[in-house]
């Protein structure tokens, strides 16, 4: 009987993308010119993986497409292929493939084929033609036929497919037309140039006479020899990319070169590979006193050809690959680690959903203990005291559980960085800080598109063109920094640039010139920069499709302000700008203060809260246009009745007699007139809009000690509320 | 606070017959659809949500979840009646779409659990200016009784579509917003 | 994008009487140098054709490249056709400052040789 592998699909899944998102990472972080091996193996290990665990499953086009990159990746590792942009570019592109075939899969929908063909074809390129610069370049036997003295049986370096004296013959017969397609020869011969040693003969036979030639028709054609051992047909053929249509171009290996030091070691030109078994003896007999090694996963080419020196600068000579069966390469995984276990989502919302009750019912046991009287009751009521503590140390570390460090989201942003800085011709340094700052799963969740937008803005309008900054006298190089740490209780995320900064006056302009403000109204630099949070406003020249249209920066602080945090703008034009994310520890808990009004309770998050106060009758005023305001820190702050809001009746309507709670949010601040303040506690949200829907002004409700429900405040839409209100 | 779980009898095979939790109204009958009954619970006060359609009371603490509570008398623009000790709420479970939302429906008392078959439903008359139709499935014959059946997803269907359009305005008022 | 090219100067010089091959002293008074511009590109390549046409038949032909940026393989190709079309004359062409991107490009295209270059030229002045 089969055994049913479905079960074990997701943890497939879910590995899988992980796994490509560290080699994601390590494909960022690579050093083009000095690849780490260790990310380097980090990548093999990862197509590894997943080519295994795909072919288990039957999921046959992953596990093709995936062996086709492994076995790239493999030439890789072994230092037998060079590191490119090209190849990095090609590894990047495979990245995004395979999470699409991933996704395909595991949706049960059909993977765009097409797709996977022509880059898998790519790859199969880079690797055939590895493997064909090298095929008739070795024999090793004929030198190891006879004892030959340790000096010369130097070092072998496993390189079945390097052309350590291979030779490319070039003929390139430009047409006519080709300066005036843009082309100019010598820009190729520069480019083969740097890929090895170029020898040049020039063709000049069709050279008419100095009267006769048209000075933009180009008449010269050439034959090159191309040595070296990085180079292969697919580097020389991208050096000729541009000409395509405008010469005849003809590219054919040389019988292999009789002339590179290398050679000279050897008593005959190599012909054929050695089988393995022969090659063994023979190395072993020799007992060469150098580091010789085999690489096993080279596909049945193992080879070994003495070089005295690096035959070319990407192989290092001296450098073997380890003997590493690759059946048995580990995979250290999230998986493959037994001090952690995975747990689903919805079983750890139940546990936290579970918990609040716990509070609840704790809160309305402390409640009732309070009309009780003895000494049982003392002893109950210390009782719960300490059930509370108890309750309490519970839900933190309940709360601990779902929070997850904030690199979580950041990982994603090199990638995207390098791809727009390169979409916008922009040098843009990426700098993360505090990835290990940890919060609940659901913020987390739902900062990532803000975040998104914040940095695309930067990189978009923020940091300059290379060109203007220089003419600033900045470095061309801009930074875009995210930095994410614990502040007084809450998470502070902040994106900051170094670019140009928010630029007052045109928003000002703008701000005007759309009715925003007043033509006389006077704004601090706070309330100008704030200005852009304003629905549909933009003063970006053209919306690029790269921030996005619909998109603004009212939705970025809507989608804050839903998690019950808060944004603020700090910026100096010139210099650059920052966006200061204030975000509370947890979705599922606020720290409130509650308020009567009325015969209602209400609950201010204290987040929201500056300051109370009662007030005497000389702070207040009335301000025409404004309504009733009172004076607090120099300046004049509206009062919100929320009797009046909410359509409640007060127990008074008498300011003095009353306390204002002063607020912010939406960028301003108001003074909220309240009938008494109850208590600060830390409350359990509940949804409002699962069974209603959202209320202007109300962000969810809680249930109280006694079992009833509290609205719980949105001081953002509140304020917005009571603006409209005011303003009808 | 009197709290108890209305039986979900067997479910009978296709929609050829069904079974309806009865309650009353005034002088009517109204029926609707079991399988849409979570519980039924006694009155309790309930805390009040700003500019809320007048017919929706509140909201209630449900087990831990927040859900309205809507005066069916109200709603059906019928006589107010005081709520006394026998004032019931109904807790029914709504669907729209993907998800399912809890609603409470005061009730003058609860009567019994009938059989239903489909082809003994009767089209409702236009009802005055009252477009009932739109939440009336029909009307049934039980024991010399005849008995509205509502759909209540479409009842409270349209209830949620206009208190999300008044909560899409930031402000309270029903006047058009100054942005 | 070019510069004005430095006028050519006229010298009523004797041309001297030397063995080599490539001089030919048949017009003894006139003889042409040319600044090539800093950039020396397909773009300007008629107008560089202009110019060398008018030193075709001097006597002596100094091409000076010291302000040589960049050039191309039009222009190199262009400067190979006049100094093939010179020694079918019988006539040189000499090269001045040529070290640097001039005689890079030139080695690159392989056109040294049939530029007169190699061996290296002579110093500037």
């Amino acid at each position: 009987m089969a055994i049913d592998l479905t079960q074990f699909h997701d943890a497939f899944f879910e590995e899988s993308f992980e796994a490509l998102d560290s080699m994601e990472a390590a494909l960022l972080k690579l050093d083009i010119g000095a690849p780490e091996p260790e990310l380097v193996n980090t990548i093999f290990r990862v197509a590894h993986s997943i080519k295994g665990g795909s072919a288990t499953f039957g999921f046959s086009e992953i596990a093709s497409f995936t062996h086709s990159l492994e076995t790239l990746l493999d030439e890789l590792r072994g230092n037998r292929m060079q590191v490119t942009f090209e190849i990095s570019d090609l590894l990047l592109k495979s990245v995004d493939v395979m999470r699409e075939m991933l996704r395909a899969v595991q949706a049960k929908q059909t993977i765009d084929a097409q797709r996977v063909a022509d880059l898998q074809f790519d790859l199969e390129l880079m690797i055939v033609n590895r493997a064909a610069a090298s095929a008739p370049a070795f024999t090793a036997p004929a030198v190891f036929a006879e004892p030959t003295p340790p000096v010369a049986a130097v070092v072998a370096v496993v390189e079945p497919a390097a052309p350590s004296v291979a030779k490319w013959l070039i003929s390139f017969r430009p047409y006519p037309e080709l300066f005036a397609r843009g082309n100019d020869p010598l820009r190729m011969m520069r480019e083969l140039n740097e890929l090895g040693e170029l020898r040049v003969h020039v063709k000049d036979a069709a050279l008419p006479a100095f009267a006769e030639l048209d000075p933009q028709s180009c008449y010269l054609a050439w034959d090159m020899e191309l040595s070296g051992g990085a180079v292969d047909e697919a580097a020389i053929r991208t050096v000729f990319d541009w000409t395509e249509g405008d010469c005849d171009l003809d590219i054919k290996l040389a019988a292999p070169s009789r002339h590179s030091p290398a050679s000279e070691l050897l008593s005959a030109a190599p012909a054929d590979l050695p089988p393995d078994d022969e090659l063994d003896a023979l190395l072993a007999a020799n007992n060469a006193a150098t580091h010789i090694a085999v690489s096993a996963a080279a596909p049945a080419q193992a080879t070994a050809a003495p070089v005295a020196q690096a035959a070319a600068p990407a192989a290092t000579p001296l450098h073997g690959v380890k003997s590493d069966a690759p059946a048995k390469a580990e995979v250290h995984g999230p998986g493959g680690d037994l001090s952690s276990i995975r747990v689903s989502v919805e079983k750890i919302d139940e546990l936290m959903n579970t918990v609040g009750e716990l509070v609840i019912t704790q809160a309305m046991l402390s409640q009732l203990s309070r009309s009780l009287e003895g000494p049982a009751a003392e002893k109950f009521r210390s009782g719960l005291a300490q059930l509370e503590r108890n309750m309490r140390e519970l839900q933190e570390s309940v709360m601990r559980v779902r929070m997850l460090p904030i690199s979580f989201v950041f990982s994603r942003f090199p990638r995207m960085s390098r791809d727009l800085a390169q979409r916008l011709g922009k040098h843009i340094d990426l700098k993360l800080t505090g990835e290990n700052t940890e919060l609940d799963k659901t913020v987390l969740e739902k900062i990532g598109d803000p975040l998104v937008h914040l940095v695309r803005n930067s990189i978009d309008h923020g940091i300059e063109s290379p060109e203007v900054r220089t003419a600033a006298g900045k470095s061309p190089t801009g930074t875009v920094q995210l930095d994410a740490c614990h502040r007084g209780g809450n998470i502070a995320v902040e994106v900051s640039d170094d670019g140009g900064g928010l630029d007052k006056d045109r928003i000002l302009a703008k701000a005007r010139s759309r009715g925003m403000i007043g033509p006389n109204d006077v704004l601090s630099d706070e309330q100008i920069h704030d200005l852009i949070f304003l629905p549909g406003f933009s003063t970006a020249e053209k919306t690029t499709d790269v921030s996005g249209r619909g998109v603004g920066m009212d939705v970025v602080r809507r989608n804050i302000t839903e998690l019950g945090g808060k944004i603020e703008i700090r910026s100096e034009r010139g210099v650059g700008s920052r966006f200061i994310i204030t975000l509370p520890l947890t979705l599922a808990i606020v720290d409130g203060q509650s308020v009567a009004v009325g015969t209602e309770t209400y609950i201010v998050p204290l987040i929201s809260i500056v300051e109370s106060l009662q007030l005497k009758a000389g702070n207040i005023s009335r301000l025409s246009g404004r309504g009733e305001v009172f004076s607090f820190r120099g300046d004049y702050l509206p009062i919100v009745r929320l009797h009046e809001l909410f359509g409640v009746e007060p127990r008074t309507r008498n300011l003095q007699e009353g306390l204002v709670v002063i607020a912010e949010g939406d960028g301003r601040r108001v003074g909220l007139f309240v009938d008494d303040l109850l208590g600060q506690q830390q409350v359990v949200i509940k949804s409002l809009e699962t069974n209603y829907g959202h209320v202007p002004g109300v962000s969810g409700a809680t249930i109280l000690g006694d079992g009833s429900v509290a609205l719980i405040l949105d001081l953002s839409g509140l304020i917005r509320a009571a603006s409209m209100r005011a303003a009808a | 606070m009197a709290t108890n779980t209305a039986a979900k009898p067997e479910q009978s095979t296709g929609p050829e017959s069904y079974q309806v939790l009865t309650f009353v109204l005034g002088s009517e009958t109204y029926g609707v659809d079991i399988l849409r009954v979570q519980e039924i619970r006694g009155w309790s006060a309930v805390t009040k949500i700003p500019h809320a359609p007048s017919h929706v009371l509140g909201v209630l603490n449900l087990r831990g979840s927040i859900v309205p509570i809507v005066d069916l008398r109200m709603r059906f623009a019928l006589e107010r009646a005081e709520y006394t000790a026998i004032t019931v709420i109904i807790v029914l479970s709504v669907v729209s779409g993907t998800s399912r939302r809890d609603f409470g429906v005061v009730v003058d008392g609860v009567s019994d659990v009938v059989d239903v078959k489909s082809a003994e439903v009767r089209p409702a008359p236009e009802l005055g200016s009252r477009s009932a139709i739109e939440y009336i499935r029909g009307l049934v014959p039980v024991s010399e009784r005849m008995v509205v059946l509502l759909d209540i997803d479409r009842l409270i269907g349209s209830d949620m579509a206009t208190i999300a359009d008044n909560s899409n305005r930031d402000g309270f008022d029903n006047a058009a917003s100054a942005a | 994008m070019s510069t004005p090219v430095r006028s050519m100067k006229k010298r009523k010089t004797e041309a001297p009487q030397s063995a080599a091959p490539a001089r030919a002293p048949r017009a003894p008074k006139k003889s042409g140098e040319l600044a090539l511009p800093p950039e020396c590109i397909v773009a300007d390549a008629i107008h560089l054709k202009a110019q060398l046409n008018k030193l075709v038949s001097k006597p002596v032909v100094t091409l000076d490249a010291a302000a040589v940026k960049r050039v191309d393989t039009a222009s190199l190709q262009l400067l190979t056709a006049f100094v093939r079309e010179r020694q079918k004359d019988g006539k040189a062409v000499e090269w001045r400052a040529t070290d640097g991107a001039f005689a890079d490009a030139a080695r690159l295209l392989g056109l040294n040789a049939l530029l007169g270059l190699d061996p290296p030229s002579p110093q500037a002045a």
